[in-house]
């Protein structure tokens, strides 16, 4: 799998798995959803309601919008400000999103 | 309802400094961040989890933080803190609604300082929705803060030095930066040299980045500006050309460059939507940013009480933004009086003096760098303007050549600025779209006005609170 992390100098904290539309990728403990994302090469994080079109990360600090996603369920979360957590389940968000029913 | 005496908005360089000056005279704070940790975008600290081996890779800017945290850090106990808070209300007699924990609390500030900081400015061109295009900000966080690559092979286009330390972090990281664009031609550059005189530790920092980017042959091409980007789910090419003085490509200039990463860095927008939502008269200033709250020499606002300081009354940089919060804290100050007339006054000629070297500095590289308007006029009609709603500048510009001229009509009309982001990304480009078509004054084209929630909360985290 693609790795797009800074290697030299840096040391990590832990690493786990979380799940992204189905497929597990590696994140590290303290990383945003976005940079686990961006670093194994995922970038599309929604489609537009209207057009379709896919959206990633653009202004990178909780102002475009353009980064939301289905987090464990709930709709319109900004990847780039919410943190990995081991097995958070992430899906790519279609138009304005829906709830996931609770189980 | 719970009063607090001063309430800081903002936990960046001019926030931080904003509560270290009250703390020391003993002023009641209550200080809210939106973010996980203070130190703002220009400090953004590290993760615990994550350590540097290698200090000198973190830069200067991160142990100026360190050292500015270090500071307020010895006065916590005469200040309450909030982090990870969403103010998403302000309304009449400084009363605000933030969103903590899940709750909305709501309180009345005597004081009120507004630290609200700036974010990259949005520049539109054929293909810049793609996944791939992102801001000089997002790109700096990513590769500092989370020592993540926002790509492999990059092209940088914008303008300012800010491109030359993201060049540098990015080559030194490992990435392939294809080419670095610079919109201006710097032809300016030498009249304004005089005023980068004693300004030599920046001029060094400029000079170890051209270094490092000579060192990894990155071409750093002059009056050259973004034009396209291809790809079909994310981006593959890049089109780019040279502009002339107003920065409007120039026909059959045309570059094209394979890269799965383009990063714009066209400088930045203050962050006006609090300020705003106060009822602070705001200005237009092309050189700093944009719309800003008009402010007096302490950084009050034309409300009463109301402070603003930082890159959120005109992009002037951490050094200008630290001494702008150390200054509206001593005005409150002395208008609680924990401090005498005359103390203030001679606190306040201190700063004065530096700040003026400070901002003939800032408006020297403003004046290079300033955004020219050309760069807009070659967005062709089916290019989105509004990301959010997903409006088109062809539809833009038909409301326009139906007579509609101000800015709020428009957002009516097409439903631009209606989205999430509440018209953060647009405005700057639609109000000069108008003014370009239809000749009028920024001033007279107008900005937004927000009303709160000014972030999208959910029916029930506004709901939920204290009401009494």
């Amino acid at each position: 799998m693609k790795n797009g992390r800074v290697q030299k100098g840096v040391s990590r904290g832990k690493p786990f798995a979380i799940e992204v539309d189905g497929e597990k990728i590696l994140a590290y403990e303290g990383e945003t959803i976005a940079a686990s994302l961006l670093a194994a090469g995922k970038r599309t994080c929604r489609q537009t309601k209207l057009t379709k079109e896919p959206r990633g990360i653009y202004c990178g600090m909780g102002v475009c919008m353009g980064c939301a996603m289905i987090v464990n369920g709930r709709p319109n979360t900004l990847v780039c400000q919410t943190m990995a957590t081991p097995n958070c389940k992430v899906q790519t968000q279609i138009g304005i999103g829906n709830w996931e029913t609770p189980k | 309802m719970r009063e607090v005496e001063l309430v800081i908005i903002g936990g960046g360089p001019a926030g931080v400094c904003a509560a270290i000056e009250a703390a020391k005279c003993g002023v009641q704070i209550l200080l809210l961040d939106e973010n996980p940790k203070l130190g703002g975008q220009i400090y953004r600290r590290l993760p615990d989890s994550l350590s540097i081996t290698d200090q000198r890779q973190l830069g200067k800017d991160y142990s100026q933080g360190t050292q500015l945290l270090a500071e307020l850090e010895q006065y916590s106990d005469k200040f309450e803190l909030l982090r990870d808070v969403l103010v998403w209300g302000i309304f009449p007699y400084k009363e605000l609604a933030f969103l903590h924990d899940g709750k909305t609390e709501v309180l009345k500030a005597q004081r009120l300082i507004l630290a609200e900081g700036a974010y990259d400015r949005p520049v539109p061109f054929s293909g810049w929705t793609l996944p791939g295009v992102l801001t000089a900000g997002a790109a700096l966080r990513m590769v500092k803060a989370e020592k993540v690559l926002p790509g492999e092979r990059i092209l940088l286009a914008g303008t300012g030095p800010l491109q030359l330390a993201l060049g540098a972090h990015l080559v030194e990281a490992g990435a392939k930066v294809v080419a670095i664009l610079e919109a201006s031609s710097l032809s300016g550059f030498w009249k304004q040299l005089p005023h980068f005189w004693g300004q030599w530790g920046v001029l060094k920092d400029g000079m170890d980045y051209l270094l490092k980017l000579r060192k990894a042959r990155v071409p750093l091409l002059r009056g050259y500006a973004i034009v396209e980007a291809k790809g079909e789910e994310q981006v593959e090419q890049a089109t780019y050309a040279k502009v002339d003085r107003n920065w409007q490509a120039i026909p059959s200039t045309e570059k094209r460059a394979e890269v799965d990463t383009i990063i714009t860095g066209y400088g930045l927008v203050p962050s006006t939507r609090l300020s705003r939502l106060c009822g602070c008269r705001q200005k237009w200033d092309p050189y700093r940013g944009g719309w800003i709250p008009a402010c007096d020499e302490h950084m009050e606002t034309t409300i009463p009480g109301v402070f603003a300081v930082g890159d959120c009354t005109g992009i002037e940089g951490a050094i200008v933004a630290k001494e702008e919060g150390r200054l509206a804290a001593l005005k409150v100050c002395q208008q609680f009086g924990l401090i005498t007339p005359e103390e203030a006054s001679r606190r306040y000629s201190a700063i004065f003096k530096k700040l003026r070297g400070l901002r003939r500095f800032e408006a020297a590289l403003n004046n290079i760098f300033a955004i020219r308007r050309g760069l807009l006029g070659q967005i062709i009609d089916d290019v989105i303007i509004c990301r959010c709603e997903e409006v088109t500048a062809g539809e833009i510009r038909k409301v326009i050549n139906e007579g509609f001229i101000n800015i709020s009509e428009i957002k009516v009309l097409t439903r631009a600025g209606m989205g999430p982001c509440q018209g953060r990304m647009c405005e700057p480009i639609i109000a000069n779209m108008i003014s370009m078509e239809t000749k009028q004054s920024m001033e007279e084209v107008g900005f937004y006005s927000p009303r709160p929630p000014i972030k999208p909360v959910s029916f029930g985290c506004a709901a939920e609170g204290d009401s009494g």
